[in-house]
């Protein structure tokens, strides 16, 4: 077996898994790491978001993007926010496949590699990257080392709670994101653990549950979403094989073309096979009950991603969203299926060791180690350069920063609206391609935009009530400012119908050649309270922050740790395995 | 050392094999280069709603 040891090829040994994460990100992203934005359906940056109320989801929406919003308003105060998104991509590149190479327990690199190539390079990271989910792949980076931490406290190593939280905390930045690593956390953990495992996801994800539940507005989903957003079939074997294989995502613009070859499926099928022999080998090495738990999490991830496409689940899955606040959280399902890319790369990098112990010569386990590290690459090949112009970095118009200035230096109230009322905009300066409006993160006044989402044109009503308002006064000709509305942003080159009528009754302050920015004339009143609180919001982001700082203290403060040199390592096969 | 060598060479050959593929996959074309719409300038168009996506191979 192909193994490191103490010789001189031992640096390169360390160095090989690294090299590859970081070959990986660079491959995927090199291309669109220049600068500028991108700016692709739900990934919107902009150079400095405000901190208004709204990024720590005291507004009328759902706090769908918190805190994620809050960090990015703190973080580009420092730093530019195109870097910043480099950044944050670059990162979850390397971190994931790294994560999964460190976690599989082996003693070989050719092992470390294919788990880190199957897990790092994944339809999953396509698809969401180019759906613009950008939290979801920090998520996805997140999870081996949440499950690394998660087995170092199963087995009752020092430090290892402090350093769980440290590995949850980037995850939490949205809702799905916070509950698929704590998922993984309590089941790597074991039950034993829970307790104390689960009270840290709660305090983590209190930034986001404690608004979500003081919302104002309805925390109940439209049904057609179910369907809407549902797995897709990406090719002949239909919806469950495409979960399986890691992709299924529903939006069929962001599948990478290679997805519908038709082998794809019987790749995957053999993949998974693998993956499920390999799962003994897993549990001879970490153990029967951990490695059954996080299967049994992976199965419950395909399962959960599947549902809305087998029979009786669509059904589950309406009742729930419009009966159960929050379940809306289950839509979109093929998120889920991130819980099954850790045993499966796990499982699959453990069964290639595995085979390659009957294999006799050493060229032939070489040469079987380099094929299951680069099948992953050979079947996705339109990952690679961020899609090959999918994702293309580009400069908003003077026009925003001109608007948000003009907004700032204006004494008067007001919150903004931006028409066309829409959520998403297609811009010719952004190469056509749909973007999230990014108004409400670039201008410094809260910001109503339309909720409504279409799927192939059908309509998915919002749960915004203030958006629901301004529909409202607007199709009845009404007093926005009665409504809190001061100002209205129009955004030209996209399409959507503004009400000429609407512009004539309103005062012009800026007229570019994107944007057009228009003052309501006469009082301004106050907009109604849909808001959560904020003294409660507060305090949960206060004890979320409070956790992670003293978690960073107790995990890596440099005190007497002599118990941790004992304990930091594991026995696999005779040779230590470094556990985090 | 050798074998190291000669499984990163592999797995970076892949990766250029990804990028040759990609080039290719792209040259056939890009489905987001497919947007038919005006572009608008200075003035909103008819088109009232943009689809978040489509569940719909092209």
């Amino acid at each position: 077996m192909w193994k490191s040891g103490p010789n001189g090829a031992g640096l390169l040994h360390r160095m090989a898994l690294p090299i590859c994460a970081i070959g990986i990100a660079l491959i995927g992203l090199a291309p669109v790491l220049s600068g500028g934005f991108l700016l692709h359906y739900d990934m919107v940056f902009t150079p400095r978001q405000p901190l208004l109320p709204d990024v720590i989801g005291v507004s009328s929406t759902l706090p769908r993007s918190v805190p994620a919003d809050a960090v990015l308003a703190l973080a580009t105060t420092i730093v530019p926010g195109d870097v910043l998104q480099k950044l944050i991509l670059f990162g979850a590149f390397v971190a994931a496949p790294l994560g999964a190479g460190r976690l599989v327990p082996t003693v070989s690199t050719g092992t470390r590699l294919v788990a880190a190539v199957a897990y790092g390079w994944t339809p999953f990271v396509a698809e969401r990257l180019f759906l613009g989910h950008w939290p979801y792949l920090i998520a996805y980076a997140c999870l081996p080392w949440v499950v690394a931490f998660g087995l170092a406290l199963r087995r009752g190593e020092p430090r290892a709670l402090p350093k769980l939280v440290l590995a949850i905390a980037p995850a939490v930045l949205t809702p799905s994101g916070g509950i698929i690593v704590c998922l993984a956390a309590l089941a790597s953990a074991g039950v034993r653990r829970a307790a104390s495992v689960g009270g840290a996801a709660v305090v983590l994800n209190a930034p986001w549950l404690v608004p979500a539940l003081l919302h104002g507005g309805s925390a109940l989903s439209s049904p057609d979403a179910v369907a809407a957003f549902a797995a897709r079939a990406e090719n002949w074997a239909g919806p469950v094989v495409s979960v399986l294989g890691l992709g299924g995502v529903w939006n069929a613009d962001a599948v990478p073309a290679s997805r519908a070859v038709p082998l794809v499926p019987v790749f995957t099928l053999v993949f998974v096979v693998l993956a499920l022999l390999g799962q003994r080998v897993l549990a001879s090495r970490i153990g029967a009950a951990p490695a059954r738990s996080l299967l049994a999490l992976g199965a419950g991830g395909v399962v959960l991603a599947s549902l809305a496409t087998v029979p009786y689940g669509a059904d589950l899955l309406r009742w729930l969203v419009v009966t159960v606040p929050g379940a809306g959280l289950l839509r979109d399902g093929q998120k889920w299926v991130a819980l099954w890319a850790v045993p499966f790369a796990l499982g699959l990098a453990l069964a290639v060791e595995q085979a390659a112990r009957y294999l006799r010569e050493r060229w032939q386990r070489v040469a079987l180690f380099t094929a299951a590290a680069v099948a992953p690459l050979i079947l996705l090949p339109d990952l690679a350069f961020a899609g090959f112009g999918r994702l293309t970095p580009v400069h908003y118009p003077d026009d925003w920063r001109a608007v948000a200035e003009r907004l700032a230096d204006d004494p008067r109230e007001g919150d903004v609206v931006a028409l066309p009322l829409s959520s998403f905009r297609v811009f010719a300066w952004n190469g056509n391609r749909p973007m999230h409006d990014p108004a409400p993160r670039f201008l410094p006044r809260d910001t109503v935009i339309g909720d409504t989402l279409y799927v192939d044109g059908d309509p998915i009503t919002g749960e915004d009530p203030r958006a629901e308002q301004v529909r409202r006064t607007l199709a009845a000709d009404g007093d926005l400012g009665a409504i809190g509305i001061g100002w209205v942003l129009v955004e030209h080159g996209t399409p959507g119908d503004v009400d000429p009528a609407l512009l004539d009754r309103l005062d012009r302050e800026y007229r570019g050649e994107w944007l057009s920015l228009y003052r309501v004339a006469g009082d301004i009143g106050r907009a109604q309270q849909f808001a959560p609180p904020l003294v409660p919001v507060l305090l949960a982001d206060g004890l979320a922050i409070l956790l992670i700082g003293s978690s960073l203290l107790a995990g890596y403060c440099p005190w007497p740790r002599g118990r941790d040199r004992l304990s930091a390592t594991s026995e696999v096969e005779g040779v230590r395995w470094p556990s985090s | 050392m050798a074998k190291l060598v000669g499984v990163m060479t592999s797995v970076l050959a892949g990766l250029a094999l990804a990028f040759a593929a990609g080039v290719g996959l792209t040259a056939a074309g890009n489905p987001d280069s497919n947007a038919d719409l005006e572009s608008g300038l200075g003035a909103n168009n008819v088109y009232n709603n943009i689809d978040y996506g489509s569940r719909l191979s092209e």
